[in-house]
């Protein structure tokens, strides 16, 4: 069904998280726990169909759960990740840990979002202030 | 429209702050590369404590240094407003890059005037900017003004040639590199390596003269290195300048270490995107680069020429060791 765009992308899991790397633009993406184990098995070639199957076997699934993994695979075809590839008919990857932190997908572009840059404090300043001045306009 | 400020301006108002408010206590000088960088310190402890890891590359030369590193401790607010140090940011122009972490400190890199700040908080307890690999941030901003890249990797090698050993903390790159030191091969680092790309081929240098090694590892290597103390991973900061170290290695690949019960160790091709991404993962997050596209590319572009190999260990250091030792010899010369 897909495989990983390797024109423009690198990619690897490591203690469940996943990366990627578009070494053309630079930039880069990570993804929640499920949605790490989701984007491995997709690159492998798993069908989402049979991804869907599997997580809907877990407790606390959400009922647009499809909906929401067509909507990670769309992302993931929009910023390139992702390419049309070969399906496999293997069982896919995920379990009960995959769900342990819930079942958003949400790609993130830059892995360590968590600090987020809300602003600029250096060129956001108005040079006619001055410096240390934070513009709070902005 | 009004015009906006420009780091230009902020380096102008930091060096005119720092030359009133801070007074340089302790210095001494390192030659990296070729380059000679002079370290500042506010406070002669601080400076003592950076002077272990960079034993091995003193210089006492007179000439002008090419760069000055200065590291104090104050409240960052006062050079960057109250408003912004409860959040992490990074920005850079031509004129050089910042990185704020909260709760660490900020990091400025000048780079017309090749000044580079590093102003911790008073309260940044353990002093990571000096445990072990000593303003490994500094040193990474720098090297980036040069040309070169400091990798978060290992790098070992045999007759001038070798490879980086890529992976994230724990995976094991200082205690299969400090068994290759131990066993005499050629030695460049066991976390940090600067690395310049010269006609397509990768050049490794050493920085430090220290290792970082985990408590249980020291015990079972067993190095002739005196701990000078423990780093905020509660690991051992060992002073290896006894040994000799290899002044380059040009990389042939890189290889991902990990751990087994097994017997024997093995060796397997994998695909270069594994370590291409944990390594650079891995530099940009312990380097403070958030978001740095140019840096990612940068990095991926130089990776990308090499081989890429699983290493998986077994529980005899010595067979690990003799292991590299033929691969680097055999498999790589022909690469």
């Amino acid at each position: 069904m897909y495989k990983l765009n390797e024109s423009k992308m690198f990619f690897d899991v490591a203690d469940g998280q996943a990366v990627v790397i578009n070494f053309v633009t630079g930039m880069y993406y990570g993804t929640t726990t499920l949605g790490s184990v989701i984007l491995d098995n997709l690159i492998a070639g798993k069908h989402p169909d049979n991804i869907v199957r599997k997580v809907k076997t877990f407790q606390g699934c959400p009922e647009d759960f499809e909906q929401k993994l067509k909507l990670f695979i769309d992302e993931l075809l929009q910023k390139e990740i992702l390419i049309p590839g070969e399906t496999v008919s293997d069982e896919t990857t995920i379990d009960e840990q995959s769900v342990s932190k819930g079942f958003d997908l949400t790609l993130n572009e830059f892995a360590e979002v968590k600090d987020l840059i809300l602003a600029d404090p250096v060129h956001d300043v108005d040079v006619e202030k001055g410096w240390p001045v934070f513009d709070k306009d902005k | 429209m009004s015009k906006k400020t420009d780091l230009r301006a902020f380096f102008t108002v930091l060096h005119e702050k720092v030359n009133q408010k801070v007074v340089f206590r302790a210095s001494f000088r390192v030659e990296i590369t070729k380059k000679i960088i002079e370290l500042q310190f506010e406070d002669e402890d601080d400076a003592q404590i950076a002077l272990y890891s960079l034993k091995g590359k003193i210089t006492y030369s007179t000439e002008k240094p090419d760069a000055v590193f200065y590291y104090w401790k104050e409240d960052v607010d006062n050079y960057v407003g109250k408003d912004n140090i409860n959040f992490c940011w990074y920005t850079k122009d031509d004129f050089g890059e910042l990185s704020f972490v909260v709760k660490t400190g900020l990091f400025c890199s000048d780079k017309v005037r090749k000044k580079f700040y590093y102003c911790c908080f008073p309260s940044n307890v353990p002093d990571r900017a000096l445990a072990c690999h000593a303003m490994y941030q500094s040193f990474s901003q720098w090297a980036s003004t040069e040309n070169m890249i400091l990798f978060h990797s290992a790098a070992v090698g045999l007759n001038g040639e070798g490879v980086l050993i890529n992976g994230r903390g724990g995976a094991g790159k200082t205690t299969l590199s400090t068994a290759c030191l131990i066993d005499g091969m050629d030695f460049i680092s066991d976390d940090y390596t600067i690395c310049k790309t010269v006609s397509d081929k990768i050049e490794a240098y050493p920085l430090y003269s220290s290792i970082s090694l985990a408590k249980d590892m020291y015990c079972k290597l067993n190095p002739d290195m005196p701990i000078v103390g423990t780093t905020w991973k509660n690991k051992f900061e060992l002073d290896a300048s006894k040994y000799k170290f290899a002044e380059k290695l040009i990389i042939k690949a890189m290889i991902v270490p990990s751990f087994s019960d097994n017997d024997n160790p093995e060796i397997i091709p994998i695909d270069k995107g594994i370590p291409i991404v944990r390594t650079v993962h891995s530099t940009l997050i312990q380097q403070a680069h958030f978001h740095d596209t140019e840096r990612v590319k940068i990095m991926s572009s130089a990776l990308s020429g090499l081989k890429a190999y699983k290493f998986i260990q077994c529980k005899d250091f010595k067979k690990n060791v003799n292991f590299i030792r033929d691969f680097i010899s055999k498999e790589l010369s022909n690469v």
